[in-house]
């Protein structure tokens, strides 16, 4: 157990770090503090992240979870997920959040890129009895390639190797639980992303 | 704004992805939840959404559900089902109790598609079941 936390805690430093890179990259200290313009960066290219569930690139929400949303910064890109559903038929509450920084090692039409992600997954179901709530998060380390074809497309394709924690209750009974490995279910993911915003110069 | 953030994520981030800040509760119990049950009959449902493209082999066209004792390795098989969204499937305790009173039990969904091949088994007790590390019935009779 002690040593699964200590893996939790590595790699959540690391997340953060991966988290504090972009927003430093080219922007000095002295730089940001005088020019009021260069304090925030807008990303160059912004896109919608959908995932397929083949070849035949049959669109599904983000991850199974949620809108997805990709910001691109020259060698550097963040990817972010949000999702929430509450149904009154089956009386079950969703929330998915995510974000994923990636860092492309030579963007092009084919970027090989690595980077981590972020996630977490909150459940609730009250129809059942006794009813149940859940949550699961967790960092991982990306690995993957887009392939961009046209300006305004591009296909990804990628690993995950992370740790995730879970909580779960039901009645009196709860129970925390790890899994570290490739994925949370899914060994990979294949994606599709649309950028509909472009501000690269020409 | 951005530093605290940073030491926020920093600081706190890590804590709770360590498991040392449970995100709510606190629970010191590893493995799959127990759902107690003392009810006649139990409805099972799980996640599937149908392919939009054309049927091909690797079309899904039925679910065969099992149950099997808590930390057994041998399957029984409860039903086959239909493909459709969304399913569910109610089971009654005659089905699974038999002459027990009570009993522990995990249940588990595979597919088969047109081509005819099965899937492995997902059990209710695999880490990626909802509610999230899995879960098994500790089914009594009323």
């Amino acid at each position: 157990m002690m040593m699964l936390r200590r893996v939790g805690i590595a790699l959540g430093l690391l997340m953060t770090v991966a988290l504090a890179v972009p927003a430093s990259e080219n922007t000095p200290e002295t730089e940001r503090d005088t020019d009021p313009e260069r304090r925030i960066r807008a990303p160059e290219r912004i896109g919608v992240v959908f995932n397929t569930s083949s070849i035949l690139l049959e669109l599904e929400e983000y991850q199974g979870a949620g809108i997805g949303l990709k910001g691109v910064w020259e060698h550097f890109a963040g990817r972010a997920l949000i999702g929430f559903r509450h149904s009154t038929s089956n009386e079950t509450t969703l929330l998915n959040l995510g974000v994923a920084f990636e860092y492309h090692l030579a963007p092009g039409t084919v970027s090989p890129y690595a980077g981590a992600e972020l996630a977490l997954r909150y459940e609730r179901n009250t129809r059942v009895s006794p009813s149940q709530r859940s949550i699961a998060t967790g960092p991982a380390m990306l690995f993957g390639v887009e392939v961009a074809p046209l300006d305004i497309l591009s296909l990804f394709a990628e690993y995950r190797l992370g740790l995730t924690v879970s909580y779960a209750e039901a009645g009196d009974d709860s129970t925390t639980n790890y899994a570290f490995g490739t994925g949370l279910g899914n060994q990979g993911a294949i994606g599709l992303i649309v950028y509909f915003l472009d501000r690269r110069e020409r | 704004m951005r530093r605290m953030v940073t030491l926020i994520a920093v600081a706190v981030l890590p804590l709770i992805l360590g498991g040392c800040i449970p995100p709510f509760g606190s629970s010191d119990k590893t493995g799959p939840l127990e759902i107690p049950v003392q009810r006649t009959d139990l409805t099972i449902g799980w996640d599937y959404s149908p392919r939009r493209v054309t049927q091909s082999g690797s079309t899904v066209e039925r679910f065969k559900l099992y149950y099997r004792d808590r930390k057994s390795t041998d399957w029984t098989l409860v039903a086959t089902i239909r493909a459709r969204e969304n399913p569910v499937f109610m089971i009654s305790a005659d089905a699974v109790l038999g002459a027990h009173q009570t009993r522990k039990l995990e249940f588990g969904v595979s597919t088969v598609t047109a081509a005819g091949t099965e899937s492995r088994i997902h059990a209710s007790t695999d880490f990626e079941a909802r509610p999230h590390g899995g879960w098994y019935v500790h089914w009594s009779r009323p």
